[in-house]
């Protein structure tokens, strides 16, 4: 499934904001590298801070790099102003967050959709825009009598489905997609993460999938980058990490996300508790998660945890990962039905 | 926003009113009776007549005349002014609002000191060099004024670059000046056409000052400000008129601003217009008063009903919570049960219609006055909001919030006050309560907000606690600590507590017995354990088969088809009969009651065929 070459090559890539004179700019992402396969879903998951939204800004060219690189086929583009950036917009495109937002208020949904390929392929016959537009519109499940109403009459799962037509028009090779169901419903949220894989399937598209949510991270990912305070506590294949989590932060993550199963829930519980320590122990000079870590020592705050491999394409940032004991109980993330 | 404004009485005679004059000013050569400068000093400052029907002035001309021929200096300066100001005010506000940065700053600080040239000295310089040519005067006069323009387009700019299409022109590698053309424009309109009007006004009464001291206009040639001065020599011989040029003036100064509010209000109403009713308000109550209010419930509603505007929004809501018990109810957004909460806690603004019984402490609050209800505020029914940053005042330091309601609450002074806020932050779990109360809540993590809030919920030592999406808000490993507290607190208080929220994993964590809402209706009551078992209503079986956590990956999700109606197309039979896989004829023909399933788990749902389904899928999770 991963190809040989990865599609999308992102090495220590680092993005600080400044804070004004004075102060020393906040390092939103420090010295991240992850690959993304032809086909692959990716995903970035964190808390609030964690810089897992910098990581997909950067790689769009929203937000400007610090240093790093980031590699699209081969191109370094992190340090491309926007002129050249417009050769890889074909490549790389983008699904955000807010359903409400993500489409001008202004612009039907048909030319919402069509603005895409007439910014991009301008010479391209009104019939032909017209008849991919359609086709895209059929493909995320909407009619084509929608083209001509405004974003304001459609529900915010439509909207969503408008936001992806027109991500999927140009046919890009890889969609960034920030937090693209966490503003839905379940039973919505359900249809989009649907229609994300049966998009995958039919057009090959990779994804980076930016999330919170670990349910449907777990559900839609191929691998999963687990990120805290701007560095990456662990990496490895979704079903490993999501069942079988070493990291202690992935492990506290997991056992937070609750359940609607009483009896499992109960047991969740018990392990949340143990998940995380119960006052701040040590300063986060080192390892990030060292002051809520209910595993560490004084070896932790050193300095930061290198990201060492552990096998089965896994990497995990924890000094202590050969002592801690393995993570008690049933696996971390499951209701058996 | 045409159709809106075509609504508002006064602001369409207004815009009539503008629109005539105009018209009759471009008209003026076709349909003015004489020339503007022809005198007939045998009929000076006669009142209106036949022949003159405003009159004429001190040299016999004819008012009516020179008041259009007048109106064209008039009006013909207020659109060279307009155009200038609004040319350069909408460029600059663009790009200093959409660019940002050094660019922002250099514009917004040129804008300023144009804002504090003196105005007055300026134009008197201007009509002095170009003597007193009414057109360099006029465009002096725009550029004077379009920092008004400036800062108006420079801040719907700015609102509208934070919105995420912008983000997505620009992964799309559009040129600047394209995005701001074809998406910033369109969405800053709105407040630019309500500034013109504005503008136009006060443009006009500049312009009327001006020509009124000859400035900007030759005589004998007429203009509206001209004639007033006119009128004014000659006040005590004939104050007659005075009243055409005056009212001409005024007249289109009120009718800009009014056209101005209209727009204004037509533009807000377009973003917040009530749903109206196309379905009749009432429809049969089925099981209201099925059983009475259950005395011994900390807090027992029964046949609870929401209408705004005429249109139903949550309908015959019926549970009980007991002391030391938890009810969650649960729903997808528009489900109404945050508007539940807030009629539970009379918290609903003007136009929400409530009935049905709130009964708590042997009072029914949804009919007891106003008394009563505040009676049982903080002390009786507790609230915690989902965004503990909004529910806490920034102004003020914890200790001084907190103090306010022990205060209220306990009439504590002094020491004793201080030492109570300690203690209830103690309470939320507040490592260094001291250290908290000092702060203000800017300076408090998401997590350690919401438990001061919780904290303010506490002080009034309340029976029942209402929690709106109390975790909603915060990050994951920080929901547990949140819902952990909530557990040990009910432990140590025994009070009742009622969990709002849209995540069925939060319900199985915290809460007792649940009430599962679906587009106003609660569809299915019991105990949490048995319900998430066997649940019996498809919408509840749905709704926990979609949820991702239950799934495998590559085997697509489970999903329920369509979307959620909106109050305004509820059908009268099942609510989720049309998305729902085990329909038949009968779910549509009438109200659907809420039907005990299993006597002694109190399990109620809302379903004609909850007994067929437990026996043809067995109880089995499917959907």
């Amino acid at each position: 499934m991963i190809a040989p070459v990865p599609l999308l090559e992102v090495s220590d890539l680092t993005v600080s904001y400044s804070r004004g004179f004075g102060r020393p700019p906040l390092v939103a992402v420090a010295g991240i590298s992850l690959t993304l396969g032809h086909g692959e879903t990716l995903s970035i998951v964190g808390e609030s801070g964690s810089g897992k939204t910098t990581i997909g800004s950067a790689i769009l060219g929203l937000q400007p790099v610090t240093s790093g690189q980031i590699r699209l086929a081969g191109t370094d583009i992190a340090h491309l102003g926007r002129g050249p950036r417009r050769a890889f917009r074909e490549t790389l495109q983008a699904v955000f967050q807010d359903p409400f937002s993500s489409l001008d208020p202004s612009q039907t949904v048909g030319e919402a959709i069509a603005e895409p390929l007439r910014v991009v392929r301008r010479g391209l016959p009104p019939t032909e825009v017209r008849h991919r537009v359609v086709e895209v519109l059929r493909q995320v499940g909407l009619e084509p009598a929608a083209l001509n109403r405004f974003p304001a009459e459609f529900s915010g799962g439509q909207r969503q489905r408008i936001a992806i037509a027109r991500a999927l028009v140009l046919k890009p090779q890889i969609v960034v997609c920030d937090e693209a169901v966490s503003a839905l419903d379940v039973s919505v949220q359900a249809q989009v993460l649907n229609l994300l894989e049966q998009l995958q399937r039919e057009e090959g598209v990779s994804y980076i999938f930016i999330s919170h949510n670990m349910a449907a991270v777990r559900h839609i990912s191929h691998r999963i980058l687990v990120l805290y305070r701007g560095r990456v506590m662990e990496e490895g294949p979704a079903e490993d990490v999501c069942d079988r989590p070493a990291h202690p932060y992935t492990r506290s993550l997991l056992a937070a996300v609750p359940v609607p199963d009483v009896a499992a829930q109960r047991e969740r519980r018990r392990l949340r508790a143990l998940s995380l320590a119960a006052s701040p122990a040590l300063p986060a000079t080192g390892c990030p998660f060292a002051p809520r870590c209910p595993f560490a020592t004084s070896a932790c705050i050193a300095g930061p945890p290198p990201l060492t491999d552990i096998g089965g394409g896994r990497r995990v940032a924890c000094v202590r990962i050969g002592e801690i004991p393995p993570p008690g109980g049933q696996p971390a993330l499951e209701v058996t039905r | 926003m045409l159709r809106d404004y075509l609504r508002r009485p006064l602001g369409v005679v207004a815009g009539a009113f503008l629109l005539l004059v105009v018209l009759a000013v471009i008209g003026a050569p076709l349909i003015a009776p004489y020339d503007q400068l022809k005198m007939d000093l045998g009929h000076a400052l006669s009142l209106p007549t036949r022949a003159h029907p405003f009159g004429t002035d001190r040299l016999g001309r004819d008012v009516l005349s020179r008041l259009l021929w007048g109106g064209r200096v008039s009006l013909g300066g207020l659109a060279e002014a307009l155009s200038v100001a609004f040319a350069i005010g909408v460029v600059l506000g663009l790009v200093s609002g959409y660019v940002g940065r050094l660019v922002d700053n250099v514009i917004s600080r040129s804008t300023e000191v144009l804002m504090a040239t003196p105005g007055i000295v300026v134009l008197l310089m201007v009509y002095g060099i170009s003597n007193n040519n009414s057109h360099w005067g006029m465009v002096a006069l725009g550029v004077l004024c379009s920092p008004s323009v400036t800062r108006v387009t420079r801040t719907a700019a700015r609102a509208v670059r934070e919105e995420v299409f912008i983000a997505s022109a620009e992964v799309l590698g559009m040129a600047r000046p394209l995005i701001i053309l074809r998406h910033v424009l369109p969405n800053v309109c709105g407040p630019i056409i309500v500034n013109t009007a504005v503008l136009g006004a006060v443009i006009l009464g500049i312009q009327g000052g001006l020509n009124y001291i000859n400035l900007g206009v030759n005589p004998p040639a007429a203009s509206w400000g001209g004639m007033v001065s006119d009128a004014q020599r000659v006040l005590s011989q004939q104050p007659w008129l005075m009243v055409p040029s005056g009212a001409t003036l005024t007249l289109t100064i009120m009718a800009l601003m009014l056209v101005a509010d209209g727009l204004r209000d037509a533009a807000a109403s377009n973003r917040s217009r009530p749903p109206r009713s196309r379905a009749p308000a009432l429809r049969p109550a089925v099981d209201a008063g099925a059983t009475p209010a259950e005395p011994r419930a900390a807090l027992s509603v029964r046949g609870l009903s929401v209408a705004i505007g005429g249109l139903e929004v949550v309908r015959n809501v019926a549970f009980d919570v007991g002391d030391a018990q938890t009810l969650g109810i649960v729903g997808e957004s528009g489900c109404g049960k945050t508007v539940t909460a807030s009629a539970v806690l009379g918290q609903l603004g003007a136009g929400f219609v409530t009935e049905g019984e709130v009964m708590f402490g042997g009072v029914d609050l949804n009919h007891a006055g106003s008394k009563a209800r505040a009676a049982t505020r903080g002390t009786g029914i507790a609230y915690v909001s989902q965004d503990p940053m909004v529910a806490l005042d920034p102004c003020f330091t914890v200790m001084s919030q907190l103090g306010e309601l022990v205060g209220r609450h306990d009439r504590l002074r002094g020491a004793m006050r201080r030492e109570r806020v300690l203690e209830l932050l103690r309470q939320v779990g507040l490592p260094d309560p001291a250290d908290t109360a000092a702060r203000f809540p800017h300076q408090l993590s998401g997590g350690m907000a919401q438990r001061v809030s919780i904290a303010c919920a506490l002080a009034g030592r309340p029976r029942v606690l209402i929690a709106d999406e109390p975790t909603t808000a915060l990050d994951v490993t920080i929901q547990g600590e949140i819902l952990d507290l909530l557990r040990l607190l009910q432990k140590e208080t025994g009070m009742a507590v009622v969990l709002i929220t849209h995540d069925l994993g939060v319900v199985a964590d915290l809460c007792d017995r649940v009430a599962v809402m679906y587009a106003g209706e609660i569809v299915e009551l019991g105990e949490v354990g048995g319900i998430f078992e066997r649940p019996a209503h498809p919408y509840t079986r749905a709704l926990l088969a979609s949820n991702p956590i239950a799934s495998r990956r590559g085997a697509p999700l489970p999903v329920i088809a369509g979307t959620v109606p909106s109050p305004a197309d509820w059908p009268v039979g099942c609510h989720f009969a049309a998305r729902c896989p085990y329909r038949i004829a009968a779910c549509n023909e009438r109200p659907v009651p809420l039907e005990t399933m299993v006597e002694a788990a109190l399990h109620q749902v809302r379903c004609i065929r909850a007994g067929d389904l437990e026996a043809v899928t067995g109880g089995e999770v499917t959907a």
